[in-house]
């Protein structure tokens, strides 16, 4: 093969090679604004096309915040006066990471009444972890503020320890649920947390 | 189905070579469906839009939840179980194993083996005397663990303090008692990944004293492909 031949050879491979590279970066793009795509409608929290309620969802998805500190799972809700108006709850689900009982994963759903809620002032709303702790003996559990409720959870399994909020419900008459995809997209994180098997 | 010969990376500069080498499959045979999946090392780590369950669970990234290469499933059955029902336990791994035509699960016994149900990448079948009040109904019960799109652990527990269970026909005593085979058949089709189906077949959530449903239908055979 001659000089000739062989640099338009690599002239082509070079060409081929930034084609592909094109493409896979396009493919990426693509599949990292799928979800925005899908969730055109909440992007935009100044589209004047929004109805109230709309945004009304977008502004509590945004706001949210769940964490673990210490002995206390601490939720933290500043819009609760709307979230409270013309509704009588909150509740959020937790949904256990790698692992599946007959194919599902266990879930904890959570409710607070807003009576609760609105008592705090900074609405800032702590779960005691040793109460969630005694879920993985008891199915139901009911404090004066709190409601427990599981699925798939055993005592005879092994406590599963991380935890991915899964959902959040407004419960009541104007009440909606925001799904992990819709919270993912409003905070750009996926919120995980941690609840040890002993305190 | 994109997939890397033997899924392991040696060093730094192969692994973005293999990346190269699949966009550039995908790039040229549009074949980047959505749903499509990258493997590497034996894990679906990148999903072109979220997978179709196929009635798997499926991760909080969209990608359905299975064994992926690492068949066949080893099953121990523990010294708790009878051993007058290995046979039937074989049994029915074997119609999932006939039914795709690979074998996906293996069963054998270890009377050696003296674990409890736990994440310890073993899984074991075990003859539970001892159960849960509050899940009396339970007939049995398939707790999977997995990290990120893999299974790395199975467990099944049957509840011998509730129930009674039977061969064949010619064994049962009354019609309240379970055909175990036919139990077992619907466990492992857990086991492997597989979640409820309300369609007809192995995998409806309940089964009735008395009944025998051992056949994994054509539908639970084809869902079970897209994984399998």
């Amino acid at each position: 093969m001659n000089i000739n031949q062989r640099k338009k050879r690599i002239l082509i491979l070079a060409g081929l090679f930034l084609f592909l590279t094109a493409g896979f970066a396009f493919l990426v793009s693509m599949k990292m604004t799928d979800q925005q795509r899908k969730l055109a409608s909440m992007i935009d929290q100044a589209n004047p096309d929004w109805t109230p309620g709309q945004k009304l969802k977008w502004a509590i998805t945004k706001q949210f915040n769940i964490q673990v500190l210490d002995q206390e799972i601490l939720m933290a809700t500043p819009m609760a006066v709307e979230i409270c108006t013309g509704n009588h709850g909150l509740g959020i689900k937790l949904q256990a990471n790698e692992i599946m009982v007959a194919g599902q994963n266990p879930q904890i759903k959570i409710s607070i009444a807003c009576e609760a809620l609105l008592a705090k002032t900074d609405y800032k709303f702590s779960i005691p972890l040793k109460t969630v702790l005694q879920l993985h003996k008891s199915k139901e559990l009911k404090t004066d503020t709190l409601q427990f409720r599981t699925l798939n959870v055993f005592s005879d399994d092994e406590w599963p320890t991380e935890w991915t909020l899964s959902e959040i419900e407004v419960i009541g008459q104007n009440g909606f649920t925001i799904n992990q995809f819709e919270l993912q997209e409003a905070q750009q994180k996926i919120f995980t947390i941690s609840i040890p098997e002993k305190l | 189905m994109i997939n890397i010969q033997n899924g392991r990376f040696h060093s730094s500069s192969i692994f973005p070579l293999r990346i190269l080498f699949l966009s550039c499959v995908c790039s040229l045979n549009f074949a980047c469906k959505p749903g499509e999946a990258l493997r590497i090392g034996g894990q679906d780590i990148f999903s072109f839009g979220a997978q179709e369950s196929c009635h798997f669970n499926r991760n909080s990234y969209g990608v359905r939840i299975s064994w992926k290469d690492v068949t066949p499933m080893t099953m121990i059955i523990h010294k708790s179980v009878p051993p007058e029902f290995d046979a039937a336990i074989i049994a029915a791994a074997q119609k999932w194993n006939s039914g795709k035509g690979k074998n996906l699960i293996t069963v054998f016994r270890d009377d050696t083996w003296d674990s409890s149900p736990t994440s310890d990448k073993k899984n074991g079948i075990y003859w539970m005397l001892d159960w849960d009040e509050d899940t009396a109904k339970e007939q049995a019960r398939t707790s999977t663990r997995y990290d990120l799109s893999r299974i790395i652990d199975s467990d099944i527990r049957i509840n011998a303090k509730n129930f009674v269970y039977f061969h064949d026909l010619h064994t049962m005593n009354s019609s309240s008692e379970v055909h175990l085979q036919s139990l077992l058949v619907h466990e492992f089709g857990h086991a492997l990944g597989l979640q409820h189906f309300i369609e007809s077949g192995v995998m409806l959530p309940t089964l009735k004293g008395g009944v025998i449903r051992d056949e994994p239908s054509t539908y639970e055979l084809k869902e079970l492909g897209c994984e399998y």
